[in-house]
This record gives structure tokens, sequence and C-alpha cells, in this order.
């Protein structure tokens, strides 16, 4: 309890301390992402939540969109999940395949706003 | 005497010590990135099944079967999933002269499919939730059949077990797509797409029974488990003795468990499930393995289910009978997950940097990973389970709490702030749950507390000294703080 443990990895860190584990980033980590990295809301890019396999494509270049709607399923450790979309749009481009193996981050769908 | 274990994870290493303490060789079969693991590192011997996917490696019955003649086994372990509840293998390793540690090929097929262990629990008069075994090859008329149970229905894997093929269905639109995925996740687990419909009880409570036979038609009972606690059909914490269940209704469970187990021929180890709603319980499968939770009833009861296997399996009668068997105290299990459960309990998958399992009183740890062990996106998530023991439901819930607290795992994210939250859920201590409890009280996903000024302020010293690449240390900070302040001193005061 009384002891904290840190282990830094990479550009993160995890700390457990009081009987808690935290992850952070380090400073210099953290102020990389937030100019580098947009959420799925604002850039539309659909990102593999985790590595895995993708075992459905449920939508193709051109097709509008609803939010909420499921646009991808993929599989990790056994289970199935369901990939949604952020936002009302068009579907730009789909850069995954059925059967295909998918690292963390990697963009999947890409959205856009829908022409007014 | 050579055992052979087919698995992986915490419950091959489980098995290779059951081995061990009875003097008999262990011999891991193993997938190749299961080299990383700490069952790999204590079995006596190994040898690798090439290939990463459960599909080419643990449930491939000829590749294993041949390398179980290879290995020379007397004895076969086959763990929980993966093989352990298929009868073609029990089937298989039996023609080719080895002995499977678990029923026969008979029981596991009667009762592997949910269907035929529902007719033989009418056989042995015990009651059922109502089903649609004979689903139609039609669409429209399977969903005439759904509407005919009524919804909420659950679509269930008739082969399945262990939460996966499993999908409720809460109105019509929702029917096909819920019908597809369940028969998807069945063939990916199970190797087989039936699958079939049951009547969805809203509020239900998982009450399951320990049995074990001898292969002279001894049969026991070990008592009950409450599995209620679950998060989309998986099971999170298991304790028994159940606190939801009087004297005279675990008489009753127990002694129906039993007739359904002696109608099945049954030896070796087997859990009868069931559904309480109320104060009436309904069969739901009996599961011919070891299950997860076995830890619990070996600390109440005071026995070693695994070597009791090992023995049974080999032709041995059980060493005691129905009285010498008494529940005391409470015990508790927590599964420890790699998942992000902040991030919708998304898998987590990586490195283990470090793993921190600290010994305490009445602890036990059951894990199958060490730091610098990888998890692989291969296979279940679970990594480990945390068990204790108190004389009282009471004190043990204290107890996983500060065990939890002590628990450390780096590099991956896991579940365990989570399980500790559930820990401190008022319900939960009061025992006003059932089986759609979490998935209820987290409908909106899991957001774990903001840390402390204290735990600030250690985190921004950690961040301040943590230069250089690779660094790691250990800090002292203000003591014994966060378990005097912690929930539990509000909990127990009222």
């Amino acid at each position: 309890m009384a002891q904290t443990l840190v282990k830094k990895i990479g550009t993160q860190v995890w700390i457990h301390c009081q009987g808690r584990t935290f992850l952070v980033d380090t400073p210099s980590a953290r102020k990389r992402k937030r100019t580098a990295h947009g959420s799925a809301e604002v850039d539309g890019k659909i990102r593999a939540p985790m590595p895995g396999k993708i075992l459905k494509v449920l939508v193709s270049p051109g097709v509008l969109v609803k939010h909420g709607e499921t646009l991808l399923v993929m599989e990790a450790m056994k289970m199935e999940y369901a990939l949604k979309a952020p936002l009302d749009g068009k579907v730009k481009t789909v850069k995954a395949t059925v059967g295909s193996t998918v690292v963390l981050e990697e963009i999947l769908v890409e959205l856009e706003a829908p022409a007014k | 005497m050579r055992v052979a274990i087919v698995n992986r994870g915490e419950v091959a290493v489980r098995i290779i010590r059951a081995c061990q303490e009875l003097g008999y060789a262990s011999i891991l079969i193993h997938s190749t990135p299961d080299k990383h693991t700490t069952a790999y590192r204590i079995a006596d011997e190994t040898y690798e099944l090439e290939g990463q996917a459960a599909a080419d490696t643990y449930l491939r019955i000829d590749s294993v079967v041949n390398a179980c003649k290879n290995v020379r086994a007397d004895l076969v372990h086959p763990g929980f999933g993966f093989l352990s509840e298929n009868a073609a293998f029990a089937q298989a390793l039996e023609e080719a002269g080895l002995t499977f540690i678990g029923p026969s090929a008979h029981s596991i097929a009667l009762a592997g499919n949910k269907i035929k262990a529902k007719e033989l629990a009418h056989k042995a008069g015990v009651p059922t939730v109502p089903s649609i075994t004979n689903l139609d090859s039609d669409p429209q008329k399977q969903l005439e059949q759904a509407r005919s149970i009524g919804f909420p229905c659950i679509i269930k894997a008739a082969a399945g077990g262990g939460g996966k093929g499993m999908k409720v269905v809460r109105k019509d639109s929702e029917f096909f797509e819920q019908l597809e995925s369940a028969s998807r996740e069945a063939k990916a687990a199970f190797g087989s797409s039936t699958v079939f419909i049951e009547k969805f009880l809203e509020t239900p409570r998982h009450i399951e029974v320990q049995i074990f036979g001898d292969k002279k038609g001894n049969l026991l009972h070990f008592f009950e488990r409450e599995c209620t606690i679950q998060r989309r059909h998986q099971k999170i914490f298991e304790e028994t003795p159940s606190p939801s269940v009087n004297d005279s209704l675990r008489k009753s469970i127990c002694e129906a468990a039993l007739s359904l187990a002696t109608a099945a021929h049954y030896y070796n180890a087997g859990t009868v499930e069931f559904l309480l709603d109320g104060d009436r319980f309904y069969f739901m499968e009996l599961n011919t393995r070891l299950q997860v939770e076995h830890t619990v009833t070996e600390l109440v009861c005071g026995v070693d289910l695994v070597k009791l296997q090992i023995e049974v399996a080999q032709g041995h009668e059980l060493p005691f009978g129905q009285a010498d068997i008494i529940q005391r105290g409470h015990a508790l299990e927590v599964r420890v997950y790699a998942e992000d459960s902040a991030r919708g309990f998304l898998p987590s998958i990586g490195k283990l940097t470090e793993v921190k399992l600290p010994l305490g009183p009445q602890r036990r740890f059951d894990f199958g990973f060490e730091s610098g062990d990888e998890i692989t996106p291969f296979y279940d998530p679970m990594i480990g389970k945390v068990i204790t023991w108190a004389t009282s439901r009471r004190d043990n819930l204290a107890r996983m709490y500060a065990t939890l607290c002590d628990t450390v795992v780096f590099g991956i994210h896991t579940n365990i702030e989570f399980l500790k939250d559930v820990l401190i859920n008022e319900k939960f201590e009061r025992n006003q749950v059932s089986t759609r409890f979490l998935d209820q009280e987290y409908q909106n996903g899991f957001t774990p507390l903001p840390p402390t000024p204290e735990q600030e302020t250690e985190i921004k010293k950690a961040l301040s000294s943590s230069q250089g690449p690779e660094a790691q240390f250990e800090t002292k900070s203000s003591a014994h703080e966060a378990l005097v302040r912690s929930p539990w001193s509000e909990v127990w005061r009222a």
C-alpha cells in the first residue's frame, strides 16, 4: 500500500500507488497527441480500437450512414465487436477487408460529412 | 504416470501443479505463442503444436491426439474450454488407448448438446426454462417460433458455454442480426453453428452445483456456487456459499443436480447450472468439465478437485462420502481480464511488463502469466483469478478489496479497477443483484474514480522522476491513507 511502483515504457508511465494503477502519458507525448490526433467525430476516421480480425464490412464507398449504424464487425479474443458510425455522413473510403488482421489505431473506414 | 495437458494459461498451471503433487509427469501440449507462459516454464515436458489460432492448435483433434500419443501420455487433461467438452475428442483418445480425464464420451455428447440436456432434465424430473430447440430452416418460421416464446428471448449455441455465441433479442427487428451473430460466434468458438432459443428471464440469479462421480457409480455433490455477477453472460464474480440460498433450497437444488447426474451416468467433475428466479430454480446446462470457478469450492469444502479428477479417471473410488463434505467459511473468486474497462471493455493486448501478486492471509492467485509474458489476441482474455477466503462473506469482501489493491499489472489494461468498483457497490454487498446487474449498473460504461489529491501528488512525483527511456523505481508514499479512506469504512459503518 505504502509503496509506489513506477515503470516507464516508451512514452507512457505506469504507476501503482495507494492501491491503484494509473497509466499516464509523459508530458511530451501528451503535447504531441493533442496536435496530431483528432477524434473520429472531428476527422471522420474510424480506427481499430484494438488489434484483431475483420469479420464483416457492412458499408461501401459512397453510402450514406447514420450515427450509430454498424459499419464493421471485428473480432479479438474470440469476442465480436461492432464498430459504429460516430456521426451522420457519407462513406469516403473503406480500407478494411474481410478476413484481414488489423493493428491498433489502423484506419478502417473514412467518413465525410454529407453534402449539404 | 504421464499426464498430457492440452490447455494454456492459469488452468494449465493448476493441472501441472496437481500432477507434481501426485508425483506424475506433466507434459504441456501448447501452441507456438504459449511458450511465453508460466505453464510452459513449469511443465516437466512440453510439446509444441505449431500455429497460433485455437482452431489450428488446441481445437485440432487429430494433431492433439497425435501429440498425446507422441509424448506417451497415459492420461489427458483437457482443462476447460477448447476440447474439454468435445465427445469426439474423448472418443478419439479412448480409441488411441489413452485415458481422458473427464466423463465418458457418451455423457459429454448427452450433456454438451444443450438441447439433449434439456430432454435429460425432463426425464430426471428437473424443471427447465421454456425453449425452442428445433429451429426451422425458414427464416420467417424462425421468427414466428421466437415470437411464440415471446421477447425478450435469448439465442444460445447448442454446443456452447462460457457466454460465447449468446445473444439476447428484445424485439422483432433485432432477431435476424442477433441470430446470425450468435451462429457465427458459435461456429468460431465451438465449431458448430447450431443454436436454440430460450425464454429470457429478466432478473434471475445463477446458481450451480459441483458434482463428482467415480467410475464405480458413486456420485457426490460439493454444494453450490453463486455466479450471478456476470458481464455479457461472462462470469466475473463467483462465490460459495451462495448468499441467496437457504438450507432447504440448498438441499433441493443439490438433490436435483444429483438426479440429473445419475440420469446421465456421470463420472468425474461436472457442474449443473441453474437459474434461480425467486425461490424457483430451472436447469440450464450440465457442464462436463472442471469449471473456472472450481477454486471457491476447493477452499470452502477443503478438497483438491483437480487431483480428485486425475485419481477418479484412473478408476479409483471416491475416498469419502457425502456426509464428509461440509462448507466452511466463504470463498470469493474474481476473474482478471486483459481488457480496458474504462474504454468499453475492449480487449487489451501486449506485454505484461510487471505482474505483482503479493501474498497475504487466505489469498490465492491462479495466474498463467508473469512479468515479461505477452497477452496475444488469439485466445480468451482471462489472465488469471484472484481467490480469497474468510469466515464470513462480509469479511471476505473486504479481504478481496485489499487483495486487489495490492495486485499490480503493468503493460496492458485490466479490469481490476472495475472489479473493485463492483466490490464496493452497495447492491452487491447486500446481494440485491441478478445476472443483469452489471449490464444495468454500467450501461453507460465504467468510469474510474479520478485520482485522489494524494494520488495526484504521487503521479506528479513519478512523472518528474521517470527520466530516461526505461525508468523503473519504487518510492515510499504517505502510508495507509488509501485503505483508511476507502469506501469500505463507509460501507461497514452502515
